[in-house]
Formats: structure tokens, sequence, C-alpha cells
């Protein structure tokens, strides 16, 4: 018995002693190892807030501005866009030279550039980048077609390269000067494919991609040995931020209130109501942000009644109130639209604010000289017995809800039924398009070169929603990418805006502003030439960290 | 329910405002004049509400006839007959139990394009398969009754037993599993509504009216709440009858 209870007590205080050991090791290696190997947050990290998850990060592959916002510090360009004077400076290209007939374009690139994985620049880089962003496996959406109408490379030395064309393009520069186009470690690219690539980026720019999990947050840290900055990179940033945490609040009501929270930095797309409500702290500053490009426009289709009829068309504009519908939408954040192209985009003619001013007895007479009565007493004017309705394609995003409900209302007094078919994304609104079965779709798409309209305005255009064919029209718009002189281009473009408003082609409602605002923990958000992206090297750090 | 019902088809007499027409200025706080404000453009939210509410109601009543009617005579036939047709049905639904009624409801509405009714229809069959699987379950416990039996002896024919016996047994559960079903398609056409696939956003429905007032939360939050509030107390109250149905 005696025994048996020994026996007992010896195996307890045995395992008892174990026991100790094992939680005494434990205990020690979490003390000793915690302070080792516990991820320590840069010194200064800040979170900059994406408002929308595309589809994919690839800057080659995809097309969504919004990869630009942490994507366009990662790479640097062969050139780049002065944000203030609009003009092409020095990026990976030191300097260029285009041959007299404008088909072949030479870049002395810059020595000395290594790429994030340590790897060098040179032009074999360049060569790799152009084969793959033009290679039909990669299904490029947009960085193929910046190219134009590029035929070939030469690889002339290590550092030389010529871009040979089928045709002049006077864009590229412009395009060369985009994110989409921006160069990319030939090594990731080879290592990585296309689908693994966008997870584990490499450029040359400020900040080098650390970690990219999908719908959750992308993190870049700032690229200590940076020095091939385009002139606009600020090179005496005394506090350079070392961590950019980027995360998505896709809901728009989320944003303000992660903003005041401290739960984000720096942030964009705010609604206006809530930009107007954070502007009134002290902690907080407001950022808007002009966007280049067309402005928010609904297209008229004219190739259905009514809106075939030109005289139709102008008195539908004329009987819009934009500037209402700025005061009540956008709180007065955006101005009002009058032409195809937004006021901050080069070769913007000003002129053409006088197309169209709002008045609604000139609207009601043109559209009584017209024919249109209302026989039926039932508020709405009609012609021949058909009534003058009109269909809209109303997207979700861009506040196209909104307006269109706003023109409804509008429209209404002026004895023009409004319907209103609103489609939940893009497949849902080219589809619509396709069927022809509407009277205006409301479009809009950003870029700092007027070019971007003959993807709209040209005959065989893929985005021809006027369904337009006029000759001037398509003359003016290839002939002004065709020539690079800066002169001709305006003539032109003054024309193509002039003619697409004289035939009534669009309505514009507002030039796009991105609303964006930090709090004081970061100083300098400015962006670049293209408006949406960021120069997050010129940002600097105010906070403790 | 029935004051919700009666406040709903009685809309167009009891709201004080036209429901598309501007009635005040943009952004009004709730007042005597609008018991729950106005919306961005100025529109009476209130009356909004009202007749958004014969809109979730013509939604429960499609979901309930396709859901209750077409899906509970398949679902009975397939309980007892049984054999190729109970294999399909149960192969069916089984296959459309593995995806989210959302998912089934976007697929439906891929194909038959987007606007209201359509939107109703894709919220009653993403509903479908849950009341199938319900409705075959109950007539296959009735068939093993002793009373079916007993009429199989006594000479009645198939559709006689299905109709006087199997039928009148499986209907509380049925019912109470209908409206349920009906509460889940309101609340699907509410989230379709929501994410846009609605047609005219000028019409006045709740899930939209939820979308619409989220972009001016902080500075209006009456739209939004309104707007919930109303789609929850609606499914609250359908399954407050779908609770007596089965109790009864």
């Amino acid at each position: 018995m005696l025994r048996n209870f020994l026996r007992a007590f010896a195996l307890l205080s045995c395992s008892s002693v174990i026991f100790g050991l094992c939680m005494g090791s434990i205990v020690l290696s979490n003390l000793l190892t915690r302070p080792a190997t516990a991820a320590q947050p840069a010194a200064s990290r800040i979170v900059y807030g994406l408002t929308l998850l595309p589809s994919g990060f690839d800057p080659h592959i995809n097309a969504s501005a919004e990869l630009g916002i942490p994507l366009r510090s990662v790479y640097d360009t062969l050139v780049y866009r002065d944000p203030t004077t609009q003009d092409f400076v020095a990026g990976l290209a030191e300097r260029w030279e285009i041959s007299p007939d404008g088909l072949v374009y030479t870049f002395y690139l810059r020595r000395g550039v290594r790429f994030h994985d340590g790897e060098p620049f040179n032009a074999l880089a360049v060569a790799a980048n152009l084969e793959r962003i033009t290679a039909p496996e990669t299904r490029s959406q947009k960085a193929a077609f910046l190219l134009g109408s590029f035929e070939r490379y030469i690889v002339l030395d290590e550092y030389t390269i010529q871009l040979v064309l089928k045709s002049p393009f006077a864009p590229l520069l412009d395009s060369l000067s985009q994110v989409y186009l921006g160069i990319a470690s030939p090594k990731a690219l080879q290592e990585y494919g296309n689908d693994l690539y966008q997870l584990h980026q490499v450029g040359t720019g400020p900040y080098q991609m650390v970690e990219f999990i999908p719908g959750d947050y992308i993190l870049l840290r700032r690229n200590p040995i940076y020095r091939w900055g385009p002139p606009f990179y600020r090179t005496d940033n005394p506090a350079p931020v070392e961590e950019i945490e980027f995360r998505f609040f896709t809901d728009p009501a989320t944003r303000a209130p992660a903003l005041e929270s401290g739960a984000v930095d720096i942030i964009g797309e705010l609604p206006p109501l809530d930009a107007l409500a954070v502007a009134r702290r002290d902690d907080i500053v407001l950022v808007p942000q002009p966007i280049p490009g067309m402005p928010l426009q609904f297209f008229f289709n004219t190739a259905k009644a009514p809106t075939d009829r030109l005289e139709v068309r102008r008195a539908v504009i004329t009987a819009t109130n934009r500037v209402a519908i700025i005061d009540s939408v956008f709180q007065q954040l955006s101005p009002v639209a009058y032409g195809p192209l937004t006021a901050v985009t080069p070769f913007y003619e000003p002129q053409i604010k006088q197309y169209y001013p709002h008045n609604r007895e000139v609207a009601r007479q043109t559209l009584t000289e017209l024919g249109y009565r209302d026989n039926d007493s039932d508020g709405v004017l009609d012609l021949n017995g058909a009534p003058l309705s009109l269909i809209l394609i109303v997207p979700t995003w861009g506040y196209a809800p909104q307006v269109a409900q706003r023109l409804q209302s509008q429209w209404r007094d002026q004895g023009i039924q409004a319907e209103l078919r609103q489609v939940p994304n893009l497949a849902g609104l080219l589809a619509a398009v396709q069927s022809g079965d509407y009277h205006l779709v409301a479009f809009n798409d950003f870029g700092a070169d007027p070019s971007l309209l003959n993807n709209f305005y040209l005959s065989e255009a893929r985005n021809n929603f006027m369904r337009v064919s006029n000759a001037n029209l398509d003359q003016w718009l290839r002939q002004a990418v065709q020539t690079d002189d800066t002169a001709q281009r305006q003539n032109f473009y003054t024309g193509i805006q002039g003619l697409i408003m004289d035939q009534a082609l669009i309505l514009p409602i507002r030039d796009y502003v991105n609303l964006n605002a930090h709090n004081k923990r970061v100083s300098g958000l400015a962006f670049d030439a293209y408006g949406w992206f960021p120069l997050l090297a010129n940002l600097s750090f105010e906070g403790t960290p | 329910m029935a004051l919700l019902a009666l406040l709903s088809l009685g809309a167009p007499l009891i709201a004080p405002y036209d429901p598309l027409s501007e009635a005040g200025g943009a952004l009004e706080p709730p007042s005597a004049r609008h018991p729950l404000g106005t919306d961005w453009i100025g529109r009476d939210v209130f009356s909004r509400i009202l007749h958004g509410g014969a809109r979730t109601l013509s939604i429960g009543l499609i979901a309930l006839g396709t859901t209750v009617f077409i899906g509970g005579a398949i679902g009975l036939c397939a309980g007892f007959f049984g054999g190729a047709l109970d294999w399909l049905v149960v192969s069916l639904s089984d296959a459309l139990l593995a995806l989210p009624s959302l998912l089934i409801a976007l697929t439906v509405l891929t194909v038959a394009g987007g606007g209201s009714a359509q939107v109703a229809l894709a919220a009653a069959l993403s509903s479908l398969p849950v009341y199938l699987r319900v409705v075959r379950a109950a007539a296959r416990a009735a068939r093993a009754q002793p009373y079916v039996e007993a009429a199989w002896a006594l000479g009645a024919s198939a559709s006689g037993v299905l109709w006087r016996h199997i039928l009148p047994n499986a209907l509380p559960t049925c019912l109470a599993a209908g409206v349920v079903a009906v509460a889940w398609a309101i609340l699907n056409a509410a989230t379709l509504h929501f994410l846009g696939f609605g047609g005219d956003p000028s019409a006045p429905e709740w899930g939209a009216m939820l979308a619409e007032g989220r972009t001016v939360l902080r500075a209006a939050p009456w739209i939004a709440l309104s707007a919930g509030g109303a789609l929850t107390l609606t499914v609250l109250a359908i399954n407050g009858v779908a609770r007596r149905l089965a109790a009864q």
C-alpha cells in the first residue's frame, strides 16, 4: 500500500517537474525570441485607402486606374509627363529622338539603374517588356492598345533601343509615360509568369512591392537606392514615408469615417457630402484633383428616333440644367462640363462653353417647331402619336444614377419622358449598347492625351456608342494623332470639339474631380499628370512613428 | 403583416406626395411635413417607402406563385410518385443547393436581363431548391401513413390519394416553408436591387433606396434607415406568419 503510494507520488513529482520544465522553457523561449522575430512596423508607415477592387493588378494586363495608385511608384516609365507643364520629361530614357517621318523613336537609356531584385536595367529589359505586352497570350486590356501602331523594336546597343511604328502615332510618348507601360524586371516576369507576376511585381521605382494579399492589402517599402526619378520627384524630401499599406474601402460610406478614425491616412473618391464634412475639420486636408480625359457625359444614339434628329438632341441639351445637377449631386465640387474633353485635358478648347446654355423656353420652342405637342394631355410631348420618350442606359458608378434621376425630373417638366435602365456592370452596359435599344448612354474615360476620343468617335471605333459616321470627324481624329506639331494638333482638336458639340453628339455633365483627403500625419500629397496616381515619393511623414 | 399590406396597397391614397416628384428641399431631416425626411433630390422618403412596399409585396406574390404553386406541385409529385421524377428533382435541387441562392439569382438575371419583373422572378427561383426538398419530404412522410395505405387498399386512384390524403396533410408544412421562402425572396430581391439589377433607379424600391441612402449615410441617415427598417419589419412579419402556420 505504502509502496504503491510512494510510486504514485514519485510519478506525480516527476511529471510535475517535467511539465514545469517544459512550460518554463516555452515561456523563456518566447521571452527571448519575441523581440527578435516579431515584425516591427517601419518607423514611418501610413495607410492609403483604395476604393475599388480591380480584377487584377498587373499593369501590362489589367486596365483599371486603381492599380496605378500603388504601382505608379513601383515602376518607372521611359518618359514622364510633368504634372505642372504637361511636357514630356526624362524617365528611364535620358533622351529620345523621333525620325522626321514619325515612324522611328530612338530612346537613349539611363545607366546605373537597378530593379528592386538587383537586376540591371538596359535595352534588353525594355525589349522583354515590349515582348510581354504585345504577346497575344498576355491578353493585355490596355497596355497593348496604348502602343498604337507599334510594329517592332530594334536593340541598337545595351542602352539604346528603337521603337518602329507602322504609321505615325503622336500619342506614343503619352502612352510610354503611363504606368501600364511601366518597365518590369525581366527576371521576375520570367520567374512568375503571367498569372503570378501581379503578386511579385518588381520595377525600378521609388517604392518596391513587399507583399500583396489579394483583396486584403498591398504593402510597399521605400527603395533606398532610388536616384533616377523624374525632375518632379522630390529629392530633398526630409521625411519620406518608409512603408505604405494600401487597403480597400470599396463602400463609399466607409471612407470618411475611416479617415476620421485614423484607420486610413489618405483616401480618394469621397462622396461629395462627406468631403464637405471632413473639410470642415482641422485635422484633415481635402485635396480635390481634376482628372483629364472625358467628362461624365451621355452619348446620344444618332441611329434611333427621335435622337437621330439633330434638333431633338440640341433641344434635350438645352433643356438640361447642368448647374442644378452640379449643385445637388456634386455639391459644387465639380465643374460643369461643356464638351467632350475636361477643362484640364491638353488641347481643351475653352470656347466650347458657348454651346447650349440652359434655356427652357428655347428648348420648348425648338420641340414645338419640330411638331411636338402634348395632344393627349398626359404631360408628355408627342409627335404623330409617338410620345417623346427617351431610354437612358445608366451604370451604377460615377453618380450616374443620381444624375440620370435629376435629368428625368428636369425633363419631365419639359414634357420629355425619360426611361432609366440601370446596368450593374460594364458587361451589362456593353450588352445594352450592343442591342441598340437606347437613346442615351452614360460613360466616361480618362487620359492626358485627347487621342482617347478616337476610341469613341471614329466611325469604326469599338466604343462608338453614338453610332456616328462623320467623314470630317474621322479625318480630323486620324490626322490629329499623326502629327506631333502642337499647333496643328490644337487646330485639329479645336475643330473636333466644336464639331462634336455642333452635332450635339453628347450631353456633357461634369468634369471629373477625385475628392481626396488626408490627415495631418502626412503632407505633400500631389498627383501625376493623369490625376489618379499619387506621387508617393513626394509624401512627407509628419506624425510620430 | 395585414397593416403592412394595407399601407402598401393603399399607398396611392395614403402617401402624401408623388414618390417620383420633388416635394421639398434636398436631404431635409424628418419633420411634420416629411415624417421620414426627403432624399437628395427632395422626394418624400415616406411616400417612397409606402410605394416601395407595394413593389415588395408584388415580389412576394411572384415568389409565392413561383415557389409555392409550381415548386409545391413538383415537390408533391416527386415525393408521392418517386421513381425517375423523384430522382430528377432530388438531383437538380441538390445541385442547386450547392450554390448560394444569390448566385442562382444572378445567373437567372444574366440570362433574363435586368428589370424589376426579372429580379422578382430570379429571387423567387433562387429559393426554389430548398422549398422543393421540404415539400418532397412532407409528401414522402404522408405517403407512408396508414390512412394512405388504407386508401390504396380501398382502390383509390393515384390522383385521388394525392389530392384527398397527401395534399391536405402536407399542406401546413408546405405553407409554412412557402412563407419563409417568400421572406427569403424579398430579401434576395432587395439585394439584387441594391446591386443595381433593378432597372429603373428612380423607382421606389427598398433595396435600391438602401443603396442610394448609403452614399449620403452621414448627412441623411434617415433614407437608408427607413428602407432598412421597412425591410426588416416586413421580413419579421412574414416570419411571424410562418410561425403561426407551423404552430397550427
